[in-house]
């Protein structure tokens, strides 16, 4: 249904015997209920199209050990550990295992590490709250192992949730895409309307005016500029539905221009209080405060696909996670 | 000679800053100072012959007190309605008995008008007061912070484990039953509501640390101009639809066309926090009425307050100094206690103010005033993106 990606990175796993992927993943947390149950659940419970072995590590010392041994696809490690933390662990995994994949876990406030994420080319950062979605924990591992499979809305809601598209064409159709919004939220009764078309709304301008660009490389619109046609390229592509569980909006724009490192450096921007002045650069921050969960999938080049999902039932914490996939 | 000495005496005596009277044997008047008179608010030119053998009635608790002291009174305070004061005057005095040559007692009053001193003594105790507040705020907030991270993963541990049991335990109930274990299903049903309590337990204690976090460190606001009218309206209008408030009648009375610099979120939390305080207050059933006001502040800025009035029970004039106190609670096991003093501290990041008025049995009145946030001043700020 949305314009096709291609890969551009090949995953390093090797193949069972069964013919299905087989990845390697190491987990390290000092505290043993968490690292027993990430470990417990994901050996379960994970996508049927691949084969996993996991490895719990109760701390980055014997996490080294282990990496020296063995060949992992993904390591997610605890950030607060006694002795040596995680953003060491993954500074030494950056510099001997490049094609290693890294996600982070906390249980403090994931925004106060934003920054050091950036330095350290972390761009996963899990929230360990209670209640755990152990769902959520799946779909993240799922898109670091097998990136491209991350994109599209529809691996985020339910199999059976119907989806509607809108394509942007003109910067009329900002608007018409809007008021569709507005009464696809007003039917689903949300609490935080106004927060969620306030995200909608400048996702939706972001990606409209971001993309289009002259050939020297500068904006060919400024914001809020009347567009009588978009080239077809430049089309941006909007996705929402509704299950039992949520709802979901997705923004996807055929630019792939924005970088992960990007994305960091404004949302650090705006948590230090640095970035209050800023004239753009907040939408990020904005969106990612207003929905309950933002996952930001880059294809370089290709695309950009901003997905917001909000819970119909109890609000999830406000210790947010920070999700993104760039191939 | 004589007249000399009786000339320096007298012109020492008017001079000297604070008033003094001294009273004859008899009691008597004898002499008044000017300073005195000054204090007492009696004429310049009143002769003590003229007070004769009292002063005036309003200086009645004055006498009193005299009347019969024999001894030495060191740094006593009283309290004195005097017709050039508008309010209560207090006079801090002290009276010395003088034996004269001749075997009789002269008293010496000498007294100073403290009611100012007093006052800025008050005040700079409540500055005191509130800086020790702040500092303890801020030390409670450090600690909060430090407690409330290390429960978070116990917590989500527990949260784990609760859901793998959970997980497994629905997995043993779709197997088939076997004769043999008749009673399993009963067991793995029992067990299954075991484990939804801890894991609603273990919720509760989570939306607590969440409490404990948001309180402890609060985020950064991000100020947008905002018609304040539309905010309030937004909030109320979410609030009417929902099923807790259906009982709950919410009105707003006037209109503003002011625009405030705002942290939607937070100050929508803040609003909240107020209708949801009133309705629970209430049972669900009682009235609130939202209008708005405004006012120039001492430094001449302009301020739109909205008042958000319930009919509630009141609150105590006890415990009504402490409602912004965070951990303070009216509402037993149900609450933490950190809703106003998070809404508090919201406020003063807006460069805001809550306070509250409240007559017991009548209602509650919380005032939320924030600074007009006027046209001119958009060049200075860069636009909402």
């Amino acid at each position: 249904m949305s314009p096709e990606i291609h890969p551009t990175i090949c995953e390093t796993n090797t193949t069972a015997p069964d013919g299905r992927n087989h990845y390697r993943l190491l987990i390290v947390d000092d505290d043993d209920v968490i690292r027993e149950g990430l470990v417990g659940y994901l050996e379960t419970y994970h996508e049927a199209s691949y084969d996993l072995t996991i490895d719990p590590s109760p701390n980055p010392a014997d996490a080294k050990e282990k990496l020296a041994r063995q060949t992992y696809d993904l390591v997610i490690t605890d950030i607060n550990m006694p002795g040596e933390d995680g953003f060491s662990l993954i500074n030494h995994i950056g510099r001997h295992y490049p094609a290693t994949k890294t996600a982070m876990i906390t249980a403090y406030k994931v925004e106060d590490y934003v920054r050091n994420a950036k330095k350290t080319g972390v761009f996963n950062i899990i929230a360990k709250t209670a209640p755990f979605d152990f769902e959520e924990l799946s779909t993240v591992v799922n898109n670091l192992l097998e990136p491209s499979s991350a994109f599209g809305i529809e691996n985020y809601m339910n199999p059976h949730c119907k989806l509607e598209q809108v394509v942007i064409t003109s910067s009329d159709d900002i608007m018409a895409a809007f008021h569709a919004l507005q009464k696809f939220l007003e039917q689903a009764r949300v609490p935080n309307l106004n927060d969620l078309l306030t995200a909608v709304i400048e996702a939706i301008t972001n990606a409209v005016y971001h993309v289009a660009k002259l050939p020297d490389g500068s904006l060919k619109y400024d914001k809020g500029q009347h567009i009588e046609r978009l080239e077809e390229s430049e089309y941006v592509y909007i996705y929402y539905g509704q299950d039992l569980e949520r709802i979901g909006i997705a923004i996807v724009d055929q630019g792939g221009r924005i970088t992960a490192d990007e994305i960091l450096y404004w949302l650090d921007r705006n948590i230090s209080g640095s970035g209050l002045m800023d004239t753009h650069g907040r939408g990020v921050y904005l969106i990612h405060r207003l929905v309950d969960r933002l996952l930001i999938n880059i294809a370089p080049g290709q695309r950009t696909e901003i997905i917001m999902l909000n819970y119909l039932g109890q609000p999830p914490s406000p210790n947010k996670p920070i999700y993104i996939n760039q191939l | 000679m004589m007249d000399t000495n009786l000339l320096i005496f007298d012109s020492i005596f008017d001079t000297l800053p604070s008033g003094m009277i001294l009273f004859e044997p008899g009691g008597a008047i004898l002499r008044i100072n000017q300073k005195a008179k000054e204090i007492l608010g009696l004429d310049a030119d009143t002769q003590p012959s003229n007070l004769k053998h009292s002063l005036p009635f309003y200086l009645s608790p004055l006498v009193a007190l005299l009347k019969d002291s024999q001894e030495d009174i060191h740094r006593a305070e009283i309290s004195l309605n005097l017709p050039t004061r508008e309010e209560e005057s207090t006079i801090g005095f002290s009276l010395k008995p003088v034996n004269a040559p001749d075997g009789q007692v002269v008293k010496i009053l000498t007294f100073t008008d403290i009611t100012q001193v007093l006052k800025d003594r008050l005040a700079m105790d409540k500055i005191k007061d509130e800086l020790n507040q702040s500092k303890k705020l801020a030390s409670i907030g450090t600690m909060i912070a430090g407690v409330a991270h290390e429960m978070n993963n116990p917590l989500t541990g527990i949260s784990m484990s609760t859901s793998l049991i959970k997980m497994n335990l629905e997995r043993l109930r779709k197997l088939p039953v076997t004769q043999e274990h008749p009673k399993l299903d009963d067991s793995l049903e029992k067990a299954l509501q075991e484990v939804q309590k801890i894991a609603r337990a273990s919720e509760k204690a989570a939306v607590l640390v969440s409490d404990l976090l948001a309180y402890s460190k609060p985020s950064q606001v991000f100020l947008v101009p905002l018609p304040l009218k539309d905010l309030v309206a937004d909030i109320v209008n979410a609030l009417k639809s929902h099923p807790n408030f259906s009982q709950f009648t919410l009105q707003i009375e006037g209109e503003t066309e002011r625009m405030v610099l705002c942290d939607r979120v937070k100050l929508e939390q803040v609003f909240y926090n107020l209708i949801k305080n009133a309705c629970d207050a209430t049972d669900g059933k009682g009235t609130m009425t939202i209008f708005y006001s405004e006012h120039t502040d001492a430094d001449g800025k302009q301020q739109v307050v909205t008042h958000v009035k319930d009919n509630g029970p009141g609150i105590d004039k006890t415990i009504i100094n402490r409602i912004f106190d965070p951990f303070f609670t009216t509402k037993g096991h149900s609450g933490v206690g950190l809703g106003l003093s998070i809404c508090y501290r919201t406020m003063e990041q807006h460069g805001g103010l809550l306070s509250v008025e409240s007559v017991k049995w009548e209602g509650t009145e919380f005032k939320v005033t924030l600074p007009v946030y006027l046209e001119e001043e958009t060049g200075k700020r860069s636009a909402a993106p």
